[in-house]
């Protein structure tokens, strides 16, 4: 019985059990829901933050057009 | 498409639509049906956030023109709009705009990982990346050539063996920004030729039941028969049906004799027809062959290079060998293996064989935006040594359209006839003279119908066909006269010279009788005076011009402009002998010219220039290609290739100063080897950078 007081015995169990249960939660369809909504949500604001930083690089553009416009005069 | 208007000034304004409004694939699209619009200067699309910046011509219509606008991006649909090629400016700044994030990328990505990558990981990259430069120079090395990479494999793999990381890394990527550099400065220019070169050919001759019709190119379909003359660039793949005809087909094969074409025998687009006419079937309508070839050539060509950017190549390699021995004689007398490393870091030759190709390369995109076209640096070099230029006189000094100034009809002709005749016979050709009658005809309302057979064009000379079952000749005197054996009385001979004056004389003859002559009068372009000046001012000395012309007409024209020597009725074939004499003489020669004659003169010089409207044999013969009728932009290209010398030459000596300077400094112990190579390689990155910088103000 000395098996069961063996330390390393219950980390090879408990990392099986992990395993398994890591692998049931990978293949689950809600996990695969999850990760594609994050994912989705991730491109979003990706996207988003890309739009957001183009109209200030426009607005910066066109102040700066104004100011150029308003020196020549 | 629905879109906010976010901006709006005179001459500017912003469309704003949203992210998800359109596609990246959209955008040239867009950018394209934009530009579209004659009175539109500058457009930028985003697809990020939607975004439509166009900026138009201000002045009276402004407001015309923003509603034109306005009514224009609600109706847009981008989903609906061709593919095609991006327009260039798009294409530029889609360029401009990748490189700039690429150098942002690196940036970022280098001092992200000196700040937060472990030390253990950065020197395993590091020994990873140096690694395989020092592969790359063995491997150089093995193949018994001592090269710019065999030094940077060198430089890398001694810091790497001093355990002096951050150096190699540093080394690596200047390296990689140089090429980046280089890259960039390469593909704009490539981008900004293609667009130059394109030579465009909008109208083609289509034989339909037997009838020649002109047609615009995009609407000849597989299958159609085109008809193609002397002269002329073929506008399309496919096979020969009828006549014969000899090919250049150097654009394709790189071989200048000109091929037989017979029936059966396969044509290819952006071919030209030196002698003869054909018909041909297509097989395919025009794509970038002849482009993509040119291009190629640019790029690739050894022969195209400037000898001044070959010898830099050549001594960038050659000096590698003194940095190693520099290296074995600093260990030696130093035995500091720091010190001698220093030495390796800087090199001469990096710098040189970076910064010349990139200011020949610059220097060649700045003439491409000024709107001269310069087929390799090898020109720019020519012309800035060049000491005389020879003008061709009709089309070139003169004005693009010569007018026709008087029909005098012989034979019992009326005036109107003659000039019908003349004008049916010439509208098929591509020369100044052709079109003054051809307009002249269309002036006067008369109306000119296909009466005669196929015809045939005396390259230089003139024309001839049949008319009604009889012989009919067009051109110079000494064609009709002479070669076609046409007799001129004495009394006819006094009236033309009466009534012609100074005036170029075409000569029309059916039947071996003179119908009649048509006087041509050929002004010299407003600017041509003041360009020969300009010249002058930049260092040429010797004026030259050579016609076909009369003595008279000549001389007058040389006396306006202030030429130096003329050489009046010259036979086309003997153009070339005197630009090969003046270069016999030791000059060395720039030949602008224009027509089909001029195509043996324009090879025979040193350097060679076509002008706008030059028929596509001198464009394709020329070594430069001026696409604005103004011929001040010989100086502003004299100017551009003198300061591209000037420029060379100033790098070279900021390159040795400064590197000799880090080497005595190295070889003193004053700077480590990582501080060399920074500085060398920062300096290295300015002298490139300054190199792309434009060289030169328009002249006013």
């Amino acid at each position: 019985m000395s098996i069961l007081h063996n330390e390393k015995f219950w980390c090879v169990v408990a990392g099986a059990v992990g395993s398994a249960i890591a692998k049931k939660i990978l293949k689950a369809p809600k996990t695969r829901e999850y990760a594609v909504k994050g994912l989705a949500h991730g491109m979003k604001f990706t996207a988003d933050a890309k739009a957001t930083f183009q109209d200030m690089k426009d607005e910066a553009a066109d102040i700066c057009n104004d100011a150029k416009k308003e020196a020549k005069k | 498409m629905y879109t906010k208007i976010v901006y709006d000034q005179p001459g500017r304004i912003r469309f704003r639509a949203g992210a998800y409004a359109f596609n990246p694939e959209h955008e040239p699209r867009i950018h394209k049906a934009c530009v579209a619009h004659s009175f539109v200067k500058r457009v930028v699309v985003h697809f990020e956030n939607g975004g439509i910046l166009i900026e138009y011509e201000t002045g009276p219509r402004e407001q015309f023109y923003r509603e034109q606008l306005i009514e224009f991006i609600q109706k847009l649909n981008p989903k609906a709009l061709p593919e095609g090629e991006p327009d260039t400016a798009y294409q530029l700044e889609a360029l401009d705009s990748k490189f700039k994030k690429k150098l942002a990328f690196m940036l970022a990505r280098r001092y992200l990982f000196k700040w937060f990558v472990p030390l253990p990981i950065r020197t395993a990259v590091h020994i990873y990346k140096g690694l395989k430069y020092v592969a790359k120079g063995l491997d150089i090395l093995a193949q018994g050539k001592l090269t710019v990479e065999v030094l940077d494999g060198a430089a890398i793999g001694a810091s790497i063996m001093q355990r002096n990381y951050n150096s190699a890394g540093t080394i690596m990527f200047l390296l990689n920004v140089s090429s980046l550099l280089e890259e960039y400065t390469k593909a704009r220019t490539r981008t900004a030729l293609t667009a130059s070169l394109a030579v465009k050919v909008d109208l083609v001759w289509v034989v339909k039941d037997g009838v020649d019709i002109q047609m615009h190119l995009q609407d000849v379909k597989e299958g159609d028969l085109v008809r193609i003359r002397s002269g002329a660039m073929i506008p399309v793949d496919g096979t020969v049906v009828e006549g014969d005809a000899f090919v250049n087909e150097a654009t394709m094969t790189g071989e200048s004799q000109a091929v037989h074409k017979s029936a059966g025998k396969t044509v290819f687009a952006g071919t030209i027809l030196d002698e003869g006419s054909i018909v041909v079937s297509v097989r395919a309508v025009n794509g970038n062959t002849k482009i993509q070839k040119i291009i190629e050539l640019i790029d690739q060509s050894e022969d195209l290079k400037a000898s001044i950017q070959s010898k830099a190549e050549r001594l960038a390699d050659n000096i590698v060998p003194y940095s190693f021995l520099g290296f074995g004689l600093t260990l030696l007398f130093t035995r500091n293996v720091t010190k001698a490393v220093s030495i390796l870091m800087v090199d001469y030759s990096c710098a040189i064989k970076l910064s010349t190709p990139i200011s020949v390369i610059s220097a060649l995109r700045e003439a491409a935006d000024r709107n001269m076209t310069v087929k390799g640096g090898k020109y720019l070099e020519e012309f800035a040594l060049a000491d005389t230029i020879v003008f061709d006189k009709t089309g070139t000094l003169t004005k693009a359209e010569p007018k026709l100034e008087r029909v005098i009809p012989f034979d019992g002709r009326s005036e109107d006839e003659v000039l019908r005749i003349a004008a049916c016979i010439e509208e098929h050709f591509p020369h100044s003279m052709a079109r003054a009658i051809v307009r002249g005809a269309l002036d006067r309302g008369i109306d000119h119908e296909e009466e005669h057979a196929d015809v045939q064009y005396i390259v230089a000379h003139g024309i001839a066909t049949t008319l009604n079952r009889e012989r009919a000749v067009i051109g110079s005197k000494h064609f009709v006269i002479e070669d076609e054996h046409v007799s001129v009385g004495d009394t006819e001979q006094q009236r033309i010279d009466e009534l012609a004056g100074a005036a170029s004389v075409i000569y029309l003859a059916i039947g071996g009788k003179l119908a009649g002559v048509l006087c041509i009068s050929d002004p010299p372009r407003d600017e041509a005076a003041d360009a020969i000046r300009l010249l002058r001012e930049r260092g040429i000395k010797h004026v030259a011009m050579i016609t076909g012309d009369s003595q008279k007409a000549a001389e007058r024209t040389a006396q306006l402009l202030g030429i130096d020597t003329f050489f009046a009725q010259v036979l086309p074939e003997d153009k070339h002998r005197y630009v090969e004499q003046m270069k016999a003489e030791g000059r060395r020669v720039i030949m602008v010219g224009d027509g089909i004659n001029d195509a043996p003169a324009l090879a025979a010089a040193n350097v060679s220039v076509a002008m706008s409207d030059a028929s596509d044999i001198a464009r394709e013969t020329a070594d430069v290609t001026l696409r604005s009728e103004d011929l001040r932009d010989l100086a502003e290209l004299r100017t551009l290739s003198v300061q591209l010398m000037e420029r060379i030459q100033a790098n070279y000596r900021f390159i040795v100063a400064f590197n000799t300077s880090l080497l005595a400094a190295g070889f003193f112990g004053l700077l480590s080897p990582s501080t060399s190579a920074l500085l060398h390689n920062l300096s290295t990155m300015g002298i490139c950078a300054k190199s792309m910088t434009p060289l030169k103000q328009r002249i006013p």
